[in-house]
């Protein structure tokens, strides 16, 4: 199924970024369909569709940071912010980062985790656009939105290549806003 | 090459001043090259995934292999420009399907690297990328791990390498490239490193030469160049 986005519908790139991901049942534990983009990764027609749609919508949006999340946001966010001219901006697991660090917790399903951010990559007035692979409860992207928001940042959106509808109404219901491209697929979409 | 580059000397100077060193990271003695400053100045980011892609454009590279989790920030805008794949090298039970797994020493004790079984095909050409070669060790293990399939490796690049680790000597003949070249002061002792000791593997005859230096090392943001500092990091 593809998201049904203005401009977007029907659009084929959308068709060929949904065939190239690949799905992998009971991955990290059982009952899970994970969504592998590894493979979209391996498609190069696929992955440049994916980073133009995401660098079409953003161009003219005044963005000056792109933050991926740690580590499948590493693989798309680059490529964004180096075609709209922002900063890159990595939000990683504890302890990773040299440099001093504002850090946010958030809850998982068991227990807890924490995102950490260099203090001074972003400044007041900074328009961000926050991005992930895929956007499950949507725990990591609010920790990532807290981040960027407490140093002054404005994030204008989170861009997913996957994620659901009813995801993006949570968001909604939190005055933010979340985009993506496609939604997960199941084991019987793949050939 | 690089030296035939007109502007290579320029972009070089001002990416290597765009990294910062953070000190006694992650333990005492260490100098951290930290390349998030890099990606805050997107004409400096720019320059440095220009000068890979000049390099490699036309070589027929097919794939372009990034190491957890910095060389998944270089890796992919090249692999974009030159029309490569991109595959993820990653630690343990990262990677969702079925992997192939190469072991490699740590300074303590040792880790374990991870690619997807039919991410690549025998024959293809690759090249690795990872932000720091240090001691090279991280680098070899994704060498071998492409080499078991049939990958040839054209080289290794990275974005800073720190030559007195000798990680060169390490990729034995295979070629390193980098973007800027951190000099080490011959002789200085790098504290809290273990000395580094090879089995004895020597750079073949035909290995490259081809090496891209800033002129000056980086020093720590507080002070001008110290040319007595000690340079020293860990690739993660």
């Amino acid at each position: 199924m593809f998201a049904a986005e203005n401009g977007l519908k029907g659009d084929p790139r959308l068709k060929a970024i949904s065939e190239a991901i690949r799905v992998i049942p009971n991955f990290p534990k059982p009952g899970i369909m994970f969504q592998d983009i590894t493979t979209l990764l391996l498609d190069h027609n696929a992955f440049k569709h994916t980073i133009d749609i995401f660098v079409d919508r953003y161009r003219d949006m005044d963005i000056s940071v792109v933050a991926g999340v740690e580590a499948r946001g590493f693989m798309f966010g680059p490529s964004i912010a180096l075609a709209i001219g922002a900063k890159f901006v990595p939000l990683r697991k504890p302890r990773k980062l040299p440099g001093e660090v504002i850090s946010e917790s958030y809850v998982l399903e068991y227990g807890t985790d924490s995102l950490e951010m260099h203090v001074g990559a972003v400044r007041p007035g900074d328009r961000a656009l926050i991005i992930d692979d895929l956007v499950a409860t949507g725990g990591t992207l609010f920790a990532a939105i807290n981040l960027l928001e407490r140093s002054g940042a404005e994030v204008t959106e989170c861009a997913c290549v996957i994620g659901l509808p009813i995801v993006k109404e949570r968001f909604r219901s939190n005055g933010k806003r979340l985009y993506f491209l496609v939604e997960p697929r199941q084991l019987e979409d793949c050939c | 090459m690089a030296s035939d580059l007109p502007q290579g000397d320029d972009r070089i100077a001002k990416i290597a001043s765009s990294i910062r060193v953070i000190p006694n990271f992650p333990k005492p003695g260490v100098m951290f090259q930290d390349i998030t400053t890099l990606l805050l100045d997107p004409r400096a980011f720019r320059d440095t995934i220009d000068l890979f892609v000049e390099r490699y454009k036309g070589q027929d590279i097919s794939v372009v292999a990034g190491i957890e989790a910095r060389g998944f920030i270089f890796g992919p805008p090249v692999a974009l420009a030159i029309g490569a794949k991109f595959v993820p090298m990653r630690k343990p039970n990262k990677l969702p399907g079925e992997v192939i797994s190469e072991e490699y020493t740590l300074e303590y004790g040792a880790d374990v690297m991870e690619m997807h079984v039919g991410a690549v095909q025998a024959g293809e050409r690759a090249i690795i990328m990872d932000d720091l070669i240090a001691t090279g060790g991280t680098l070899c293990a994704a060498i071998k791990l492409l080499e078991r399939v049939g990958v040839h490796v054209v080289e290794c690049a990275c974005v800073i390498e720190l030559p007195e680790l000798k990680g060169r000597d390490r990729l034995g003949d295979r070629p390193l490239d980098r973007t800027s070249c951190l000099e080490g002061i011959p002789g200085t002792a790098i504290e809290g490193f273990e000395p580094y000791v090879d089995g004895g593997r020597k750079r073949g005859p035909g290995a490259i030469d081809e090496v891209w230096c800033s002129t000056s090392p980086v020093s720590l943001e507080s002070g001008q160049g110290d040319q007595g500092s000690a340079l020293g990091a860990f690739g993660f």
